[in-house]
């Protein structure tokens, strides 16, 4: 019985530990400025153009604030924005990536 | 020497190209209509946002304004309120809306 009880007790706690994880980790502006490599060859280059599919000017970032960079950023990873580069960048962002990314635009 | 009327005439098509798009959109109508639709959201102003997760529009490239708002229309790009917001929108509305956000001071930047 006791061990029923404690297993019942654990798996019931299991969704609230997912839970827990699945919620966004704090953004460190920090760390962002390290992993912006792939960012800067469009974001950093005043006038510069995506030029696939469309053209049209790729959007300032710098001073944007971090839960719209980070919501951005996931959009495209899960495919609810189809820009294609920024899909392939954001699927290989883990979520601390996101939200250090988003940390460190916001802070420009 | 021979080459110089070509020149002009290319000068002359990008100089009416430039002007074609600089006189396109109405920023007082932009700003008309931002005030009945947009500002409750993003703010009279484009930069304060009711919400962090909206994004700030004040100074925004109007050419990007254009495409996120026709990626709404057209549920390219997915969210329940701005795909119904810029299903009410004419072409034309987006066009001036654009204009009159990316005329507004604010504080994006291509910033490294």
């Amino acid at each position: 019985m006791i061990k029923h009880a404690l297993i019942s007790a654990a798996l019931l706690t299991l969704p609230l530990a997912g839970y827990a994880q699945g919620s966004a980790p704090k953004g460190d502006a920090a760390a962002g400025a390290t992993k912006v490599s792939m960012c800067i060859g469009c974001h950093a280059i005043p006038g510069y153009k995506a030029s696939f599919p469309i053209v049209y000017s790729v959007p300032m970032i710098s001073g944007q604030s971090a839960a719209y960079l980070a919501a951005a950023l996931e959009q495209y990873r899960k495919g609810d924005r189809s820009h294609p580069t920024m899909r392939g960048i954001a699927g290989s962002l883990s979520d601390q990536d996101i939200a250090d990314l988003a940390a460190y635009y916001a802070s420009r | 020497m021979r080459l110089m009327p070509g020149k002009w005439l290319i000068a002359a098509s990008l100089a009416v190209i430039g002007m074609g798009s600089a006189t396109a959109a109405d920023i007082a109508k932009g700003r008309e209509k931002a005030d009945q639709v947009c500002a409750a959201c993003h703010g009279k102003d484009g930069n304060t946002p009711i919400d962090p997760a909206y994004p700030k529009l004040a100074g925004q490239h109007a050419d990007y304004l254009v495409r996120a708002l026709l990626d709404y229309k057209s549920d390219q790009r997915k969210n329940a309120i701005m795909s119904a917001q810029a299903k009410a929108l004419s072409r034309a509305d987006i066009e001036n809306l654009s204009a009159f956000y990316a005329s507004l001071p604010g504080k994006l930047s291509h910033k490294r």
